[in-house]
Formats: structure tokens, sequence, C-alpha cells
């Protein structure tokens, strides 16, 4: 500590040149929320840090596209999408679940690139924005690339963001019609901790038919997981009390938590089959 | 007048604002800083340390070890009820996180770089960290030789054992034990722990130390006991008391993780050898290391009769102190003895033993114990009722302490509104009406959540024997200064305190300004904690404003030729009371007394306690505690059956506070020592791995939040005076944590008919209880053992 420099690029290519010589010991940093927690307790001391502060013009933006999805820039805080109107109107689960996070102090600094890039699994923006089949973009000095965020997520701590690369816009698509979905974070310790288990749900409902479901379950496993097997018996089926029981025992005989502070494998098998079906008898209500 | 009042807090404004002066924020000139390295291991012998990279770091003053103590002539080692802990591991280390060296730099970043380029060598010795296998024979020593203290005159009697980790056992008995159980129809036997736990004020513990041009020692401390720390710091430096100079601003939190000495002979050893100013503030990291609640294991056995009378009571509680004993030989026994409950029980037996382990230390925290044996003995309460059919609120009518009983301490028990706490207890949870369509069946249930409600109380006996001097003085305009040592640590003392004076010389509160502690002019006070300061220092305060008083009447009867009895103080004027037109100002009478308008009148008063010392081999005095203050709490719980979630929907606090001289203040002390004890109800724990503590962080342990208050709050004050509180008032800062965890505890029972004896409920526990209640349903006994006489 103390022979860290502290660079302020002004333009994303810089930021990109900076990048290019792939040194993991870089790090971009936007609101710090995470960064510093990591470096207060020695885990990580990085030689550089990028602050992307200048880059606010360039990175910081909600707009919708002419297919109708919504493109968010990396630097968009928390708090700027938790008011925002096209937020609200095309995926209120996000500005819904962002009243719970953290508090209002780091959601005015924290980014929502930051967020995903971090790859904490107890975060509750991954598994909504997965369950909503959302893209990020990655882009080097070598070019860009598109990736869906189920390929994102690669460990704990682990994403598939390279050392030359910097995540810089999220997609979400636009929702079919008829799509709802919900998002519950289940906390164990204070109600303000850290989610034990997050379960994201969305699909589509017709003459009382579901389809096109998309489970994630997120905090008790070690990366945000789909759980495909969850949606197969879902789909197709009306969401009735038996299709949601057999959804919620799937849930429970796939998912792979891991054993922490907040609960055994046990418990939080338990609790991802019990908020499985709370947050399908919910959709199955609205 | 100023007296029940609830005028607000005369800091709020400079605390809201900023401006408030913490030790935290302050510098002084040619200040350096300290960084301490800790020991990894949890019993050990230090074999070398090598600190010659760390001291090449530029910046770095001095590293300094226990060995380079030696050059020092000095007392090593202090502590309040034993001398144990040194201030530096002088040979050996006993628990993770064990002060080891110190470095001195010219930044905290330099100093906190050069900590981890010190190298030290351990021989690992086998560690106890299980507080009952510390008990056995076999186990391994954490300390060889205990050595007593003798700041405090209740701890005297209290001899350390050698060669045995239980370094105090205390014994009480009162009547006749086997013969209360041979009496008795029914014995229930049942064994509850709590984890170890930890204070987390927002400010940590910070102290700077200076040595000034007479070589006096300055100390600026968060602590709670500024008096004590000069006498043990003066104890450590071998200087005399007034060589030693302790000052304490406002405190940003204390909960008794600040009481006696923590940092601060490390401080100013570190100054007197660098012989320059030196700041060390913790992290909060190093908060948890420092100092926690003791963890406890508490067997609780009960004989009663058929006809709901508790007639023997047997107890045994052990005390897990940790690697250095600090407070926990005191709590051993001044909690010890209150074991067996607010209940008039004719045969009671308590053994109570404070252990060493290898884990980290444990002391004071915001109920000095009691909460601990509160939440076993008014668990087993509700476990009895339920067993035999009786409503448990009147199964505690029924032996609950009233006036003029007799408690098993041998002490007569008066002006404790026990009775009344339970009359609240029972209107405000509306317990009739619940209780009697519960036993007919019906928990209000909502989908998978499932409603009820329980009820505890408690008592608590205020340190006995203490002393606490003030001084009041009167300046020519009339305006006064309150010279005290109690420490403001958010807990109002500041504005209570002033209260008392002005409503003693009739003056607005805001004539009346209290001096924070400063040992070079604020008189000897014990310590701040233990409720006691409203009682001791208000009783001191309220004399010595008399004392100023009395010195006007004495100039006023002259003047107009009547008694001193004759005479009131009133809106800063003396009046004859027969004859209200004679009346003169304050400031009249100073001018008249020294013959210019100038000059002041200084009154002054030590209060000290009357105490009898309890017999070593029975635990009984007639006089043990100055005063007894009871506690209860009733609540209402929602249980989420699926995931075992306890939310509390309803939280009634209830205290007995004597005289509530800032209603206000009050009831924030009710309600701000419930919402604690939430925490230590529903989640907090200290975890370790092989004596590492591994959620030292407020990221993995959480204390309550905005979001965890129960939906519905209410704190109600029962005033019993006490004819020797000042106006009739007791203590308060910890009435309300004594029930919060049995009441939960026992409104679980209520919902679901789960029984939980080993704290936190956290939900895994809970829906684990639930699971197994499932399976054996038919289990009427819930665990506890029972056993009936006749069927043996």
């Amino acid at each position: 500590m103390g022979d860290t420099l502290w660079l302020e690029p002004e333009k994303l290519s810089e930021v990109k040149d900076i990048l290019s010589s792939g040194d993991p010991e870089i790090r971009v940093v936007s609101g710090g929320t995470a960064l510093s927690l990591i470096m207060k307790q020695g885990m990580f001391d990085p030689n550089k840090i990028v602050s992307l502060k200048k880059l606010q013009s360039e990175l910081r933006y909600i707009t919708s596209d002419k297919a109708g999805n919504v493109r968010i820039g990396s630097m968009t805080t928390l708090r700027d999408l938790e008011v925002d109107a096209l937020i609200k109107e095309k995926a209120p689960v996000l500005s819904e679940a962002l009243t719970h996070v953290a508090n209002p102090r780091i959601r005015y600094v924290a980014s929502i690139g930051g967020n995903l890039s971090h790859g904490d699994a107890h975060l509750d923006m991954p598994p909504i924005l997965m369950a909503m089949g959302a893209e990020v973009k990655i882009e080097s000095a070598k070019g860009d690339r598109w990736l869906d965020l189920k390929e994102f997520f690669k460990g704990y701590y682990e994403t598939a963001i390279e050392p030359d690369e910097i995540l810089t816009e999220i997609m979400i698509p636009k929702q079919a019609e008829g799509i709802v979905g919900t998002y519950i974070k289940y906390t164990t310790l204070s109600n303000d901790d850290w989610p034990t288990v997050g379960v994201a749900a969305f699909l589509k409902k017709t003459d009382g038919i579901a389809g096109d479901s998309r489970i994630v379950i997120s905090a008790a496993t070690d990366i945000p997981t789909q759980l495909f097997d969850v949606q197969h018996i879902i789909d197709g089926n009306q969401l009735d009390k038996t299709t949601i029981q057999k959804a919620a025992e799937k849930a429970f005989e796939v998912a792979e938590p891991l054993e922490d502070l907040r609960g055994s494998v046990w418990y939080k098998k338990e609790m991802v089959k019990v908020h499985v079906r709370k947050a399908l008898e919910q959709l199955a209500k609205e | 007048m100023a007296l029940g009042q609830s005028i607000s807090r005369v800091e709020s404004k400079s605390k809201v604002t900023g401006q408030t002066d913490y030790v935290m924020n302050m510098t002084v000139p040619g200040m350096l800083h300290v960084k301490i390295l800790r020991s990894t291991v949890p019993h050990g012998i230090i074999k070398s340390i090598d600190k010659s990279d760390a001291e090449e770091i530029p910046g770095v003053v001095k590293v300094v070890t226990g060995e380079d103590l030696k050059d020092f002539d000095i007392n090593y080692y202090y502590g309040p009820a034993f001398r144990d802990q040194p201030v530096l591991a002088m040979d050996k280390v006993r628990y993770v996180g064990d002060p080891v060296a110190a470095v001195i730099a010219e930044s905290v970043e330099i100093a906190a770089e050069a900590v981890n380029y010190i190298d030290v060598e351990y021989e690992e010795m086998e560690p106890v960290f299980d507080v009952l296998d510390s008990m056995k024979e076999d186990a391994p020593i954490v300390h060889d030789k205990v050595r007593p203290a003798g700041s405090f005159a209740d701890l005297k009697s209290l001899l350390p054992q050698s060669g045995s980790n239980v370094c105090l056992h205390y014994k009480l008995r009162h009547g006749d034990i086997d013969k209360g159980f041979e009496e008795a129809d029914h014995i229930f036997e049942d064994t509850f722990t709590t984890p170890a736990a930890v204070h987390l004020p927002m400010e940590q513990h910070v102290a700077i130390a200076q040595i000034d041009s007479e070589e006096r020692m300055n100390l600026w401390t968060a602590n709670q006991s500024p008096s004590f720390v000069r006498s043990e710091v003066a104890h450590v430096l071998k200087y005399p008391e007034n060589k030693v100079r302790v000052k304490v601003p406002y405190l940003g939190g204390g909960f008794g993780t600040k009481l006696y000495v923590k940092i601060e002979a490390l401080t100013a050893v570190l100054a007197l050898i660098v012989k320059q100013p030196v700041k060390l503030a913790l992290t909060m990291e190093e908060v948890f290391l420092t100092l926690t609640k003791h963890a406890t294991v508490f067997t609780m056995k009960t004989g009663v009769t058929n006809d709901g009378k508790i007639v023997a009571r047997k107890c045994n509680v052990v005390w897990d102190t940790g690697s250095y004993a600090d407070i926990g030989p005191r709590i051993t026994q001044k909690s010890g003895f209150t074991a067996a409950g607010p209940y008039d029980i004719p045969n009671v037996h308590i053994d109570s033993y404070c252990v060493y382990t290898n884990n980290a230390p444990a002391g004071a925290f915001r109920g000095f114990g009691v909460p601990q044996l509160v939440w076993a003995y008014e668990s087993q309460m509700d476990i009895i009722a339920s067993k035999m059919g009786w409503d448990p609120l009147e199964f505690r009518k029924a032996q609950v302490l009233t006036e003029g009983k007799e408690h098993a301490t041998g002490q007569i028990i008066h002006s404790v509104g026990l009775d009344k706490v339970l009359d609240k207890l029972d209107t405000s949870l509306e317990w009739k009406d619940y209780h009697t369509n519960r036993t007919n069946g019906s928990v209000t249930q909502e989908g998978r959540k499932i409603r009820a409600k329980g009820m505890a109380i408690g008592l608590k006996a205020v340190l006995t024997p203490s002393i606490s001097g003030a001084i009041v003085t009167m300046f020519a305009d009339g305006s006064v200064s309150v010279y005290s040592s109690t420490v403001d640590m958010g807990q109002g003392s500041d504005t209570i305190l002033g209260q008392i004076a002005a409503e003693e010389l009739g003056l607005p509160r805001e004539k009346v300004r209290v001096v924070h502690p400063d040992t070079d002019v604020t008189p000897y006070d014990t310590i701040t904690a233990a409720s006691r300061s409203t009682f001791y220092m208000g009783n001191a305060i309220q004399k010595a404003a008399e004392d100023v008083k009395n010195q006007l009447f004495e100039f006023a009867s002259e003047h107009f030729q009547v008694n001193s009895d004759a005479l009131t103080l009133q809106d800063e004027q003396v009046y004859v009371i027969d004859d209200p037109a004679k009346s003169i100002t304050i400031k009249d009478i100073i001018k008249g007394i020294y013959k210019m308008p100038a000059g002041s009148i200084i009154g002054k008063y030590v209060f000290e306690s009357h105490y009898e010392s309890p017999d070593p081999e029975t635990g009984q005095s007639k006089d043990i505690a100055i005063f007894w203050f009871p506690g209860g709490t009733g609540v209402e719980i929602e249980v989420d059956i699926d995931t075992g979630k306890i939310d509390i929907v309803n939280m009634v606090s209830v205290g007995d506070v004597g005289k509530a001289i800032n209603p206000f203040n009050v009831h924030q002390q009710l309600y701000g020592a419930a919402v604690m004890q939430i925490g230590q109800a529903l989640f907090e724990e200290c975890k370790y791995d092989h004596g590492q503590m591994i959620n030292s962080s407020m990221s993995d342990y959480k204390v309550p939040s905005f979001k965890d208050l129960p939906d519905h709050s209410d704190t109600i004050i029962v005033e019993e005076p006490h004819p020797e509180g000042p106006f009739g008032a007791k203590g308060v800062g910890e009435t309300a944590s004594f029930g919060v965890q049995p009441a939960i505890a026992n409104a679980l029972y209520n919902a679901l008919g789960v029984r939980i004896k080993d704290m936190p409920f956290t939900p895994e526990r809970v829906l684990r209880a639930i699971k197994e209640s499932e399976k054996e349903q038919e289990s009427s006994l819930v665990g506890s053992t029972v056993e009936i006489k006749g069927e043996k």
C-alpha cells in the first residue's frame, strides 16, 4: 500500500490503452464501494487504480433503443436506476429491488458496471438482470464483444472480463408482452444484511399457462445460477399449487449452495426451495 | 423547575451538526501514530521477534515489544479485578488478537504498513476454547500466576485461584437446598447457553498520550472510567496519581467496552518510551478482538410444589471470561447472586464460576451479565408454567419479590416495583385475553406465519459499594458549573445531572453547565456504568448543590434576621417563605458576601454507599446493594414457519426507574437497551475457528438496523421511588436489556411449542427446532428434564 498509482483518464480510449498491458494488478474503479472494502481488508493491493470519474458523460446514461431494449452505461449509479422513469416502466422489478440494496449513501456512488464486474454472488442486480436476459458490452483496445450475463459470471468473485477489458454497457432486451417477474431477497442476520438467498423469477402467462420462465438463484451459490431444470417443470403448465410445489422441490434438488456464516448447505437448500415457491406463488397471483 | 421535564439533550445540536469533539478527531502537535501487531496463535510462547525490517521503513520511529518494556521501571500488568493483562505480551500470548508489538510512526498508514514487516516466532501451546473443557483438571492453564488488584473494595475479597482456569468461584447458600428439593412435587432441570457478542459503539477505542513540561502523563481517551484510568495508569508508570491527568470528552458510545483500562496503559507507556505524544486508534476490526460479552453455560434446577410455589432453586453458572479476567470476577459475583431470579425462594444454592479460556477477553456489556441470567431463569419459568398448566404471568406473580421480602442474598428488598412491572406487562400485552384464548387452542395464524406473545422480567442490583464526588460552583452572576467525572457516552448524563443541580438551586437548566471529566479538576467517580450515575452522581450533585444553597441561606438568614428553614430559593432569588416581599437575588447575596460583584460559592459532596461484604462461604449479606432495579419485556412475534425467521411485531419495555428526572431521556434509554438486545437474541454471535474470529467486521457481524426495529414499540415508566435516590430516582441504562431474549423465546414456544435454549435464535436454529418438533410431535416435555417425585 502507498505505492498505488491513481489514474484519472478523461476518455474511454485512454482507459483501454492503460488496460492493454493486461496487467492483472491494474484495477478499474467507479464508485469504489466494493474495491475499497477489499483493499481495507488487505485482500487485494492493486499497483494502479484507474478511476472512471471523468467518464461520466461517456458512460452514465439510461436510454432505450429503436428495438425497445434498455441500454445502460456502466457508470450509471444504482440510485440513477432506482429513480429512473424508463427503468420503472421497463424493469420495475429492478427499481423495486434497488430500494433494498445497501443504503442511499452507497447507492448514490456505486455503479451498475462495478456491481456486475465485482462478481460478488451476494449482490441483487445480477440475478434480476440475468433473468431478464441482459447482455453486457465488454471493450478493450483490441475491440468490443457482447456477452450474455449467463456466460459472464465464472466463479466466486470471478467474471469473464479479461485484464485488458472493461464493461461499458448493459442491455436489457425488451420483455415480451405478458411477462411478469419478481425478486425475493432473503436475509438471515439483520434485515439490512446481504441476502442469504436471492431468487429472481420471470415468466409469461398465457391463459393461466406459464411459459418462457427464467428462474435465477443467487447468494446461496458461488455464482448467480439459472435453474433450467426448474424452468422445464414450469413451462407449459398451469401455474398451480402442484406445479409450484414440484418446481420448488426440483430447486431444492438441483441447488448447490455453499455453507457460510449465513447458513448451512441444508438450510440454504431449504431456503432456495421456500423462496422459489414464494416467488412463483407471487407470480401466480399477478 | 427542571425536575421531571423532558428537556432536550444539551449536546444534540453540536452532535447533529458535526461539531462535537471526540478523541477520534483530536490531534496534538508533534503527535505520532501507533498500530498494533497482534498474536496469530491462540496460546503460545513468544520465541523471538524480529523487528529490524519494520524499523528500517522510513517514517517508523520505533517498534516496541514486551522485551523493550523491561528497560523501564514500570509495572507490566494491569486489570480491574486481577492484574493479569500485560501492557504488551511479555512472554506468552493467550488469544488470537493479543497485542504483541506496537509500531510508532509518523503516520497511521506507515505504522500499518510496518506491522507487516515484524516477524514473530511462536512455540504453540495447546489452547482451550470450550469453557467447560477449561474447568477440567487436565486443561491447559491460561495463567500460571494471577496477581490480585486492589482498586475496588468489593473485589478485595475475590482472591484468584491458582493452578486452575477457574479464576473465581462465587457461592451463595440460602436456606436448605436439599430440604427444598425434598419438599418439591416436581423438579425441572435445563441448561441454557449464550454466545460471545460485541458492543460495537460507533466510535472505536482511542487514546492520546502526551508527557508535558512537568513530566506529567496527560491522556485524552474515549473511556467510561477516567478515575480508574488515572489510578491504574499511575500504577503502571509508578507515578503518583497527581502526575497522571485523564480527560474524557463526549464518547461515541460505550456499552461497557470502554470501561477500566483498555488501550490507555499501552498508549501511555509508548509516549513515555518515545518522549513524544502518541495516538492509538483501534480499527473496528480490532474492537471485535478487544472485549466481548461473556459467553455462558447456565444449568438451572428448580423444585416446585403442586400449589405453584418455587421451593428450591440450584444455579450453576459458568462465565467464559476469555484470556484476561477484565471485570469478569465482579460479574461472576455481582450478577451471580441474582441468578435465581426476582423471586421469593426459600432455598437457593448458587455456584458461579469465572473461567479463563484462550478466547478474546470478556467483560462488562450493558446489563453486566444479568441478561444472560434472565434468559435462563425466565425461559425456565415458562417451561415450568407450561408443563404444570399454569398461567406464566400468575406463576410469576405468586413468587415475585415485593416490599419487605427477603432476597436470596439475605437482603430485605424495598423500593422495587416488580409487581407493578408485571401489571404493566399484563395490560399492555392484553395478556389475560391472550392467555385464555391461547389455552383454548387458538393461535393467531396468518398464512404460513404464526403470531404469539411472551414476557420476561429481571432484577439487577446496582454496583455497591461505590463512590461519586461532585463539586458545584456558583459564579458571581448566578450561573453554575457542575464538576463531575461521569462520562456522557450518549446516555444523556450531562442533561440529567444538570437538571438535578438546577432543580436543587431553583435555576433554569440553561444556567447550569456540566464540566466534562478531567481528573485534574473533577472529583473521583468509580465508573460510568451499571446504571449507577443518576443515583450515585445525582446524589453527590444534589448534595453539593444543597451545600451551595445553604451558604446562600446563611447570608440571607442574617440579612432578613430569620432562620434558614424559613427561606426558599426560587427564580434566582432567596425568599422568606412567610413574607415573600422579603427577597434577595443570588447576585446580591454574592455581592454581599464578598463586598464586590465577584467571587464564587463552592459546594461539594462525596456520596458513598453503605455496604456489607457478603460471607465468602454463603454469599449472605444484609446490605449487598444500595438499590435494586427491575425491568420487564413483553413481545408479540410473528414466526415464518417456512424459514424460521422471527419478526418482532410489538415490543413493550417496562422499567421501574424510581423517578424519571427527564422522562423522554428515560424512554430513550429503555428503547435503546431493548433494541440492542434484539440483535443479541436473533442473530449476533462471535464466530471462531480455532480461536480466530471469522466474522470480525461489520459486513459479517450484523447489528440491528432500522429495518429490524419492531413494527410497534412501547416504553413504560414505573416510578417506585427510592428513599435514598435523588428525588427518588434509581438507574435506567440497563433496565430494558434484561428480558428481551427470554420474552422472545417464550413467545416462540407459545407460537409453535418449540423451546430453544441456545442463543441466538437464528432462522436456521428455529427451523431445525420446528422440523425436529414435527418429528417428535408427542413430546410435551419439549426437552426439559422433568422429574416427578414418586416416579423415580
